[in-house]
């Protein structure tokens, strides 16, 4: 349904220009749902920005298509841009903090899409629907009349869902839902994600840097390292046989209980300025079974299997131990 | 209609709470006290007044004070005490209006400006900065020169000589405010660049604009007192700053004739006081910054 095609975003900068998105290759099937992971600056939410162009206005989308059920969007007037968002593809943002508008009821906020795209429709409609919608996302609809403050975290973030489907579309992109909020509470919301996705046969893109996270609600997974899609796959076949190093490095980040205080052990270096990326391969500089291609070759991202697991490696075939 | 009442509802406990948080402050009090002191006199001036204002010889020509005539009489034996009371009225009016004006086309400006940042902004801006350097009280008295002496060509050229600063202030909010999530969530529900504005960044701009409307209703009596004062003034209404004219040309300050100076000089002071009052203390209340630790 959606086909993210050698995607390039760009930001302009003080320095210069970043590339936070360079040639990003992504599908996501009709009812499917992808988690995007990397670490906070790697371009995963420029990338979720960038499918509903609302990119801040240093950013801009330099290449590459989106195809969304046949329809360019790249393509499209701004007019048309802003029928397309919320009405097809809507967005669940961070909840916690301040998406809401302080100035505006909950209800209001949940109904504006229909202000917005269906001016036809009157404001008790509206407002019925929101209320219907808060209901289904197990808030009292008598707290649509209250204020962003009144509410707690968690209950904005189920509020969050309820404003994003609010019109029925057919995609959703969730961007760090449940990074502000407690194990339980982030629990409760993907319980009701998931709940939401079976009752509106939604497509989803989750944006998470916490791969636990999307290991539980995604069928599959791309991981992002600074602008650059390295391994994309069903969720399985990319946590359980990583062929990327960076992938594999992170495997070893979520402690394991039991294991005997053992030190968890870290990719070494930092992540490479955006402003300067080392030539080749971006990971090349912390990669410890790095070959002098690496340096000079950027990888492209080449499938490994039949069932779409495709890595974007030179050496994707190592089978030595590459972290100790 | 129940949903209505709620509303209403929500907004009376909004001014519940911005009350107790107003009137914690005794300066505020005291603002609103003048205030409502002088609307009250420019309300009732006319039943208030004894003699009319315009009345040649009601009195002796620049009398001193006397039972009859409290503040004296002026050099046509007009009564001080009841152009002083008509002298309220037409400094709240130009006050209120100049103000208005300003206020309108200081939030456009500002609004456009900080939301659509780029080229359009900037030239905006510049603009405002032509009007920023150039000195206040020459402009005026240029401007009301070229235009005429009416009482509405004056607070149109107050008015669009304060809006500068409005636009300053307020573009530096927006300026924030597009930023913060809100707005995102707004472009991505689809809404317009004018709904954004109107619904989202308007809304929430609402109490700084409150704030500096009303501090700059006492710049602008200041600036109709000081332009009828230097002769500016529409000739054929009675302003604080006229009485204060006839004053100075008549030598009121060297003959001792204080009562006919000091009670508009006061009126200037006093109403100007309780606006600056009542603005900077809504001010602190709205803008969270400016509130004092522990309270």
């Amino acid at each position: 349904m959606l086909e993210i095609r050698n995607l390039d975003v760009e930001y302009r900068v003080p320095g210069g220009i970043i590339k936070a998105v360079n040639r990003a290759n992504l599908n996501v099937a009709e009812g499917g749902s992808l988690g995007l992971a990397g670490e906070s600056g790697c371009g995963k939410s420029t990338l979720g920005s960038a499918i509903m162009r609302i990119l801040a206005a240093e950013g801009r989308i330099s290449g590459g298509s989106i195809n969304f059920d046949g329809v360019d969007l790249l393509g499209l007037s701004e007019a048309k841009m802003r029928e397309v968002r919320w009405r097809d593809i809507s967005m669940i943002f961070q909840g916690a903090m301040n998406s809401f508008d302080p100035t505006m009821t909950i209800e209001n906020q949940i109904a504006e899409a229909i202000f917005v795209h269906q001016s036809s429709v009157g404001r008790k409609t509206a407002l019925e629907r929101a209320w219907e919608l808060l209901r289904l996302c197990e808030i009292s609809p008598t707290l649509g009349k209250r204020y962003p403050h009144e509410l707690s975290g968690g209950m904005k973030q189920r509020a969050c869902i309820a404003m994003a489907l609010i019109l029925h579309p057919r995609m959703v992109i969730a961007d760090e839902i449940t990074t502000a909020l407690d194990v339980m509470i982030q629990a409760q919301i993907f319980r009701l994600l998931r709940k939401m996705k079976e009752e509106f046969k939604l497509a989803m893109i989750v944006i998470s840097h916490d791969l636990s996270v999307l290991a539980e609600n995604c069928d599959h997974l791309a991981i992002m390292y600074v602008g650059h899609i390295v391994e994309t796959g069903r969720c399985h076949d990319v946590l359980h046989s990583p062929k990327h190093p960076y992938v594999k490095g992170l495997q070893f980040c979520i402690p394991k209980f039991g294991s005997n205080r053992e030190v968890i052990p870290a990719i070494k270096g930092s992540i490479p300025s955006l402003l300067s990326p080392p030539p080749g391969c971006p990971f090349n500089p912390r990669c410890p079974i790095a070959i002098p291609e690496c340096q000079t070759v950027p990888p492209k991202l080449v499938p490994i299997d039949t069932d779409g697991h495709s890595v974007a490696c030179h050496r994707h075939d190592y089978e030595g131990v590459v972290w100790k | 209609m129940k949903q209505v009442k709620s509303r209403i509802a929500i907004k009376a406990r909004d001014l519940r709470n911005f009350w107790r948080d107003f009137s914690a402050n005794k300066l505020g009090l005291v603002g609103l006290a003048i205030l409502i002191v002088f609307f009250f006199l420019a309300a009732f001036s006319p039943w208030l007044a004894p003699f009319e204002p315009t009345e040649i010889r009601a009195g002796p020509l620049m009398g001193r004070p006397s039972e009859v005539h409290i503040f004296g009489t002026d050099q046509l034996g007009r009564d001080i005490f009841s152009r002083v009371l008509y002298g309220t009225r037409l400094s709240l009016l130009v006050g209120l209006s100049a103000a208005a004006i300003a206020v309108v086309v200081g939030t456009l400006v500002g609004l456009v400006s900080g939301y659509y940042g780029k080229a359009s902004g900037e030239a905006l801006m510049r603009f405002t900065d032509l009007f920023l350097v150039m000195p206040f009280l020459p402009l005026v008295m240029v401007l009301a020169t070229l235009l005429g002496r009416s009482l509405f060509i004056i607070m149109v050229v107050i008015g669009i000589t304060s809006w500068p600063w409005m636009a300053r202030v307020i573009r530096s909010e927006v300026l924030s405010l597009k930023q913060r999530a809100f707005v995102e969530r707004a472009r991505a529900i689809g809404c317009s660049n004018a709904h954004i504005i109107r619904k989202h960044i308007l809304p929430n701009t609402l109490p700084l604009i409150t704030a500096n409307a009303i501090l700059i209703i006492p710049v602008a009596i200041m600036a109709e007192a000081s332009l009828a004062f230097i002769g500016l003034g529409d000739p054929l209404t009675i302003s604080w700053g006229s009485i204060l004219e006839s004053a100075f040309t008549n030598n009121a300050v060297t003959l001792g004739l204080w009562h006919w100076f000091i009670p508009p000089g006061l009126g200037i002071v006093f109403l100007s006081l309780g606006f600056a009052l009542v603005g900077h203390v809504i001010d602190e209340v709205v803008n969270p910054r400016l509130r004092k630790k522990g309270a």
